[in-house]
C-alpha cells in the first residue's frame, strides 16, 4: 500500500473510529444492566455468558480501529470471565469486580 | 483476487472492505456468519481468499474453515484466521483444520495488507507453474507442476489427518508464543535409501508412496496431536505436543510395521520394501519466530543424518559379516 493510500485507509479508519464509539456507548450500558443482573435475576452463567460476548466483540474490533486501551482492557477482563465461568459455582464478587473495573476505564471512553 | 471475509462485527467487515479498496487488484465479499458464508461460496465460486473470524453466532469459524476445504474449489486456497481468541488450543485446532495463517485482532492494516499480497502472489505463482492436484489411488490428493520433480522438492499432500502445507507449518510454528510453544517437539522422520526409490519409482508414483507414508505417520503420531508436512527427500517434518515423550525406537519400530502391513506396491505391481527412521528431536521451548522455522531445518537434517548412519551401520555389519 502507498503512502497516499495508507493515509485514505487512516482516515477510513477514524471515521470507522467515531462511529464505533456512537455504537459503543450501548454496549457500555448493556454491560452495566448485565452486571446490576449478577445476584439478583436470571441465570448468572447466562448472563456472564452474554457479558463474555460483549467483551469479545469491543476485544477484537477497539484495538483494530486503534482504541488500544480499551480493546486490551476488554481481552482482559473477557479472559477473566471465562476463568470464573469455568468453575462450578460462580464467585459472583469476583464477577462484579471484573466488570466495575473494566466498568471505570470504559467510562473514560465513553465520556470523550 | 476475490477474497471473502467472514465476520459477525459489521466494523470489522466495514474496515475489511475499505482495505482491500485501497488494495490493488483485489474484490472483497462479505458473510454475517458460517452458513451466509456458504451461500456467499456458492455465488462466488472464484473466490480465491478467505478471512474468517473463529467466534460467530451458530457454527465457528473453524467448523467453517473445515467445510471450505472438503469443497475441491477451495481445497488449496488460502484461509486466514482472524480472530481475538489466542490461546493454543484455537491455534491447533484452525491450523488442524486446514488454515493456512492465523491473525490475531486487534490486527495492523499494513501487515494484513502484506498478508493479502502474499496469499495473492502465491496463487500466482502456482498458476505460472502449472501446479495443481491430482488424486493418488488411495484417494489423497497431493500436488503436482508441469516440470520434472526433483528428490529434494517439497509438495503438498492433503486430506490425511494433520498433515498440512508447509506455508501453513511454518506459519503455525511462528505464530505460537514463546510460552505456548513450552513442551512442543519437532521431529523429521525420513524415508531411508530415498534415492533409491525417487529413481526407481515414476514421479507419480514417488507422490503417491509419500501420500500413503503420511498417512501411516498421522495414524502413528495421533496421540502427540501432531501437525506434519512433507518437506522433500522423503522427509517429513512433524511437530508434536510433549514430543518429549517419544520413544524414537518404540516408535520406528511401530511406524515400520504399520507401513508394512500397508502393502505397498508400484504401479508395476512390484513391491516396496520400505523402512522409515526418526531424527532426533528438537524441543520448541523458548524459541520464537524465525528461530522456531530454523528448528524445522535441524529437524530435517537430524531425520537425514539418522538415516545415513542406519545405512553405514548396515554396511558395517555386511563387512563384519564377510570378514568373518
Amino acid at each position: 500500500m502507498n503512502q497516499s493510500s495508507m493515509s485514505s485507509m487512516n482516515a477510513a479508519i477514524e471515521r470507522l473510529r467515531d462511529r464505533f464509539m456512537t455504537e459503543y456507548r450501548e454496549r457500555h450500558a448493556e454491560l452495566i444492566t448485565l452486571g446490576l443482573q449478577i445476584g439478583v435475576s436470571g441465570d448468572d452463567r447466562e448472563t456472564l455468558d452474554r457479558a463474555k460476548a460483549n467483551l469479545h466483540r469491543t476485544a477484537g474490533t477497539a484495538g483494530t480501529l486503534g482504541l488500544e486501551r480499551l480493546g486490551r482492557e476488554a481481552s482482559r477482563a473477557e479472559e477473566r470471565i471465562a476463568h470464573l465461568l469455568k468453575s462450578e459455582q460462580i464467585d459472583q464478587e469476583q464477577a462484579i469486580r471484573v466488570l466495575v473495573q473494566f466498568l471505570d476505564i470504559s467510562e473514560s471512553f465513553v465520556k470523550h | 483476487m476475490k477474497i471473502l471475509a467472514v465476520d459477525d462485527d459489521p466494523f470489522i467487515l466495514e474496515l475489511l472492505v475499505s482495505l482491500v479498496g485501497f488494495l490493488d487488484g483485489h474484490e472483497l465479499v462479505t458473510a454475517t456468519d458460517a452458513i451466509d458464508a456458504l451461500r456467499v461460496m456458492e455465488l462466488n465460486p472464484d473466490v480465491e481468499c478467505f478471512l474468517v473470524d473463529i467466534q460467530m453466532p451458530g457454527r465457528d469459524g473453524i467448523e467453517l474453515c473445515r467445510d471450505i476445504r472438503r469443497d475441491p474449489r477451495f481445497a488449496r486456497s488460502p484461509v486466514m484466521m482472524l480472530t481475538a481468541m489466542a490461546d493454543k488450543d484455537h491455534i491447533d485446532r484452525a491450523f488442524a483444520a486446514g488454515a493456512t495463517d492465523y491473525i490475531n485482532k486487534p490486527f495492523d492494516v499494513a501487515e494484513l495488507s502484506e498478508q493479502l499480497e502474499l496469499a495473492s502472489w502465491r496463487i500466482t505463482s502456482r498458476e505460472i507453474s502449472h501446479d495443481r492436484l491430482t488424486q493418488t489411488p488411495s484417494g489423497h490428493m497431493v500436488s503436482e507442476t508441469a516440470g520434472p520433480l526433483a528428490l529434494y522438492q517439497p509438495f503438498e499432500i492433503h486430506d490425511v489427518d494433520g498433515v498440512v502445507t508447509l506455508t501453513a507449518l511454518e506459519n503455525y510454528i511462528t505464530k505460537l508464543s514463546r510460552n505456548a510453544l513450552y513442551g512442543s517437539s519437532v521431529v523429521g522422520v525420513t524415508l531411508r535409501e530415498a534415492d533409491r526409490f525417487f529413481a526407481a519409482l515414476s514421479e507419480f508414483d514417488f507422490r503417491c508412496l509419500m501420500a500413503d507414508l503420511s498417512e501411516a505417520l498421522s495414524d502413528e503420531l495421533a496421540h502427540f496431536n501432531p501437525l506434519l508436512s512433507y518437506v522433500g527427500s522423503g522427509t517429513f517434518v512433524c511437530i508434536l505436543e510433549d514430543g518429549a515423550r517419544l520413544d524414537a525406537q518404540r516408535f520406528t519400530d511401530a511406524l515400520n510395521l504399520s507401513i508394512h502391513r500397508m502393502d505397498l506396491h508400484a504401479s508395476t505391481g512390484e513391491r516396496l520394501h520400505l523402512r522409515m527412521c526418526v531424527g532426533e528431536a528438537v524441543r520448541l521451548f523458548w524459541r520464537p519466530g524465525q528461530q522456531a522455522i530454523e528448528c524445522l531445518s535441524r529437524a530435517h537434517a537430524n531425520a537425514e543424518a539418522e538415516a545415513q548412519r542406519r545405512e553405514r551401520d548396515l554396511d558395517a555389519f555386511w563387512m563384519l559379516e564377510r570378514s568373518a
